[in-house]
């Protein structure tokens, strides 16, 4: 049950958002329409259990076979979202296929249906680090569907504003998140809620406390980052309904909801969410008093009301929570249908500026239009016998309750001023109806032509209005039980202060209607808005010189910008106050023998740099790679000596012949001040990564998973050999990968290379000797290499040792007798024998899924399970990674040669 | 020990990271096989064997043994370590059939040598 319902609120969105994008244009609207109803069938089939279930939370884990988890919340908060998200989504992407017709192209209902499963992947998330995943995907499908198809410049510029805002909300909330997982030890919402006690005694909550506030607080489009809402209205009118009024602005208030039961003791939660809450709310309610476009009142209207919400959330804290949901549903509903009304007035008349809306006031000649507006209008000035009065009765009573004493009149004198400037907005979209003016039809199109489809789906969504203004306490009860709402109509119940702040906030708000024209002409606007626009300009201009001024320089500038990184690390280690111990300089069995490769390196360094002919330089190459191997030799590992050695050898021989072609190297052109930085700062990242290695090697592993994974060689990989044991077996998965490279680097080369011309090939030279020893060589070499491989996995040796000796035998082969030979060997098909080689690996580790193992668990048959050369499964993967490196060498040996193909 | 492969460490990366940024394709090659050694030698040599372990094979040996973890991860990246390399040649190799130069193109012109 669990399981297929939330496959149905995430999964299926997502799968037709894809499937959006490749059927024609005009089945898209169809295929979406699927979305938001699955999401609301999830939610009506996951709502008895949420409501039933235990209070907080019921958690699904994803494909707990595999270990993966994946926590989601099946609680009401979430399930009810689900609802809004599915319900209200039905609504307004059945209006969408109405209202935008053609315009409506498969990228617009992809992102919608994106949108979709991000959002309900919001409400569902109890992990986190999820949680932050799906956020991010609202936001980036809000940015994309205000920027629409990017050809009007004030939609780009309100989709950059909105994306901004919200992201540096983003990263506030993951910078909070990240913290919070250091603070309180927990990444989930279930677990953070459970240590709510010691997590708000700990004085170090505050500050991860904040940040995540301040990522809610910028989606919810709150003071001071209230002025992206409006901005985002340069979108089509169906995706301001949808994202920027009834589900992605509240997906703040979800995260505040869902941090509450930790965090609502918080010293912090009470001042902060109520001075944010209700300041958004005069001042967002001041600005919708002022504007003229009906959407921008809107948008500011809906900024009030969150504000309004916020405001709420703090002040009920952790015990008096019973009602949140009545006010997010309230407001999801009714401004959902008031975008959707006003979209089908610009429709019909052409326009949605007041100063040419009210003057005519066409809409009284449409009774149903008018009676919806009226409902709509009366649900956002609060007014009594709809679900509005009964969430402005709840936010006024939470106020009362909780603030007592001298706090009490300055807050509740806001909160009326707030309730009172709302309500003058709602006056002026009702005014929009009534008077004696006919409409002028020369703007729009007759009323008529405009699908009725517009109007049908505003009055489903503002039926519920009308249900909750007559029973008020049946809704509140089914959405969340204990409800503060006394029965009967929503109309007031006692001669109370309640009843005194409600009036007063009518009386104001007349007043300000009366007075809104003169209000709207007063000249200072708070001069956010602009503020931000020119913060969003300076952003945008800045990026690009940034990036430019990074990458001046060519490859040395970017470089030298990424090692400088490594120094930082450096520096901050060393900063830590518990130094690190210093190492004893001489720890180590061979101390006295040390020197001995020192000095091979500190010779081939200095001949690398210092030696004029190319040959000597590659050389010193060579010295340096074993007096490396050396040091592996004294660092106790074998399997790294043979590797080192044989890649040595090899290189030798493939970098040479590489270098044939090319030019001699000539001598340094770098500038002499160019040359003292350049050497200055690698002499500085040398530096700093051999006081690297000194602190390393002086503090222990913090986690001896090497010394487990030593004790687990022979009882549970069948090998000796650990290192071996851990290459195929313990984390063969890692090798997969690595021979992947190999191959992807070998059919690299044969792109760049395969086509081109180079210079004729270096003839082989006329030795018979050369040529008698390799071929003899060759097959002694493949007997070596079989037992190499076979041997690898309880002595030194394996697969990539193996095939490297092969390697090196058909580079000498191929040095003697010239290039055709190694074509000759992979029959010019050297991508398919690397293609082979992966499916090898592939099949050796798979073998244990027809046993019903987990992938890369190795089994042996033969004749001894314990002892001896015998077939394994091993066997099979090893032989893959051999095929991969012989095939990897044989490609790169075969395009340096190469005189055209590869 | 540790001493000498921190030094060898500091020359590896140094002339390394040198080489890595000319403009010039061949010593960046060079370049990048000194780094890839010195990188090798860090990650190896931030886990030292203690005193008298043996190789990390069962049953040979000191009952001590080195860590087996850094060595795993070395092999392949040794490997690799030379698979990239070639590939940047092969770059360099159609650079210069191409453009007929071995220098990188973006480098101020001055400072192409």
């Amino acid at each position: 049950m669990l399981l297929p319902a939330l496959a149905a609120a995430i999964a299926v969105p997502l799968a037709l958002a894809a499937l959006a994008l490749v059927v024609p244009a005009r089945w898209s609207g169809w295929i979406a329409l699927a979305g938001p109803a699955s999401i609301a069938a999830a939610g009506f089939a996951l709502w008895p259990d949420a409501v039933a279930g235990p209070g907080y939370p019921v958690v699904a884990r994803w494909v707990p076979a595999l270990g993966v988890e994946v926590g989601l919340a099946v609680d009401r908060l979430g399930v009810f979202f689900l609802l809004v998200i599915g319900l209200v989504g039905l609504a307004v992407f059945q209006y969408a296929r109405i209202y935008l017709g053609t315009e409506a192209t498969r990228g617009f209902w992809s992102l919608m249906l994106l949108f979709a499963a991000s959002m309900s992947g919001v409400v569902l998330a109890d992990d986190l680090v999820l949680f932050y995943l799906f956020w991010e995907g609202t936001t980036v499908a809000s940015a994309l569907l205000i920027g629409g198809n990017g050809r009007r410049p004030e939609a780009r510029r309100g989709a950059v504003q909105a994306f901004l805002v919200t992201e540096l909300g983003g990263l506030c909330l993951l910078a909070g998140i990240v913290l919070l997982g250091q603070v309180a030890g927990a990444n989930e919402f279930s677990t953070l809620a459970a240590r709510s006690r010691e997590l708000t005694a700990d004085p170090r909550h505050v500050a991860p406390l904040a940040l995540v506030l301040v990522g809610a607080l910028a989606k919810s489009a709150q003071f001071p980052f209230h002025f992206w809402l409006p901005g985002a209205m340069a979108a089509t009118t169906p995706v301001s309904a949808y994202l920027h009024s009834a589900t992605m602005v509240q997906a703040g208030l979800v995260l505040v909801a869902r941090i509450l039961p930790a965090f609502g003791d918080s010293p912090l939660w009470l001042p902060l969410l109520a001075t944010v809450g209700l300041l958004t709310f005069v001042v967002a309610g001041w600005s919708a008093v002022r504007s003229w476009d009906l959407k921008e009142l809107l948008a500011y209207g809906t900024a009030a009301y969150l504000g309004m919400a916020t405001a709420y959330y703090g002040l009920v804290g952790r015990e008096g929570r019973h009602d949140d949901l009545l006010l997010v549903a309230n407001h999801a509903l009714y401004k959902a249908a008031l975008f959707l009304l006003v979209g089908w007035i610009e429709k019909v008349t052409g326009t949605r500026d007041l100063r040419t809306l009210t003057p005519e006031r066409w809409v009284q000649h449409v009774p149903v239009g008018a009676a919806l507006f009226a409902v709509g209008a009366l649900a956002m000035g609060g007014v009594p016998l709809v679900l509005g009065f009964a969430a402005k009765e709840l936010f006024l009573e939470s106020l009362l309750h909780r603030l007592g004493g001298t706090a009490l009149w300055p807050v509740a004198a806001v909160a009326v001023l707030g309730s009172a400037l709302t309500f003058a907005a709602a006056l002026k979209f009702a005014n929009v109806f009534f008077g004696p003016e006919p409409p002028p039809l020369e703007r729009g199109r007759p009323r008529w032509e405009v699908s009725t489809w517009l109007v049908i789906v505003p009055a489903l969504l503002l039926v519920p209005q009308l249900l909750g203004g007559l029973a008020p306490r049946r809704l509140a009860e089914w959405l969340q039980p204990g409800t503060a709402l006394p029965p009967g109509p929503a109309i007031w119940h006692h001669l109370d202060l309640l009843l005194a702040l409600g009036l007063a906030s009518y009386a104001v708000g007349a007043l300000v209607f009366v007075a809104w024209q003169p209000i709207a002409r007063f000249p200072p606007r708070l001069g956010l808005r602009d503020l931000a626009q020119g913060i969003a300009g300076a952003f945008l201009r800045w990026t690009p010189r940034l990036g430019a001024a990074a990458q001046a320089g060519g490859h040395p500038r970017y470089l030298i910008l990424v090692a400088a990184f490594v120094l930082l690390v450096a520096l901050a280690a060393a900063w830590v106050p518990a130094a690190l111990p210093w190492p004893s300089l001489t720890a180590g069995s061979e101390a006295g023998l040390a020197w001995v490769p020192t000095l091979l390196v500190a010779a081939g360094v200095t001949g690398a740099l210092r030696l004029p002919a190319r040959v000597s330089k590659v050389m010193s190459l060579g010295l340096v790679g074993f007096g490396v191997a050396l040091f592996y030799a004294l660092f106790r590992a074998p399997d790294l000596v043979l590797t080192q050695v044989l890649v040595e050898a090899l290189s030798l021989v493939l970098v040479l012949l590489a270098l044939a072609e090319l030019p001699q190297v000539g001598v340094e052109h770098r500038r002499p001040a160019t040359r003292l930085l350049h050497g200055a700062f690698a002499l500085a990242v040398g530096l700093s990564l051999g006081a690297i290695t000194l602190a390393a090697a002086g503090v222990p592993a913090p986690d001896p998973a090497g010394a487990r994974e030593f004790a687990a060689a022979l009882p549970e990989g069948h090998g000796r050999n650990a290192v071996n044991v851990i290459l195929v077996d313990f984390r063969g998965a890692d090798t997969l990968g690595e021979i992947a490279v190999l191959a992807i680097s070998a059919l690299g080369a044969l792109l760049v290379l395969g086509g081109t011309t180079g210079h004729p090939p270096p003839r082989p030279p006329d030795s018979p000797i050369l040529r008698k020893v390799a071929r003899g060589l060759l097959p002694g070499a493949l007997v070596f290499a079989l037992y190499l491989l076979v041997r690898g996995h309880d002595a030194p040796g394996g697969g990539f040792i193996a095939g490297l000796v092969i390697s090196l035998a058909f580079a000498l082969e191929g040095i003697a007798m010239g290039a055709a030979i190694g074509r000759r060997r992979f029959r010019g098909r050297s991508s398919g024998a690397l293609a082979l080689g992966l499916a090898l690996a592939i099949a050796g580790a798979s073998l244990a899924l027809v046993r019903g193992e987990p992938f890369f668990t190795h089994f042996r048959g033969g004749p001894s399970l314990t002892d001896g050369p015998v077939f394994a499964t091993t066997l099979l993967f090893e032989a893959g990674v051999l095929l991969v490196v012989v095939a990897t060498t044989s490609v790169f040996a075969s395009v340096f040669r190469s005189r055209g193909k590869g | 020990m540790i001493a000498f492969a921190a030094a060898c460490v500091v020359l590896l990366v140094s002339a390394g990271m040198y080489l890595l940024l000319s403009g010039n394709l061949q010593r960046v090659v060079f370049g990048f096989l000194l780094l890839s050694n010195g990188i090798n030698l860090v990650v190896l040599a931030g886990t030292p064997p203690a005193p008298g372990a043996g190789a990390p094979v069962v049953g040979e040996g000191p009952p001590a043994v080195a860590d087996p973890l850094p060595q795993a991860f070395l092999l392949t990246a040794i490997v690799i370590g030379l698979a990239s390399a070639l590939f940047l040649l092969a770059l360099a190799v159609r650079n210069h059939r191409q453009t007929g130069s071995d220098r990188l193109a973006g480098a101020p012109p001055r400072d192409r040598g």
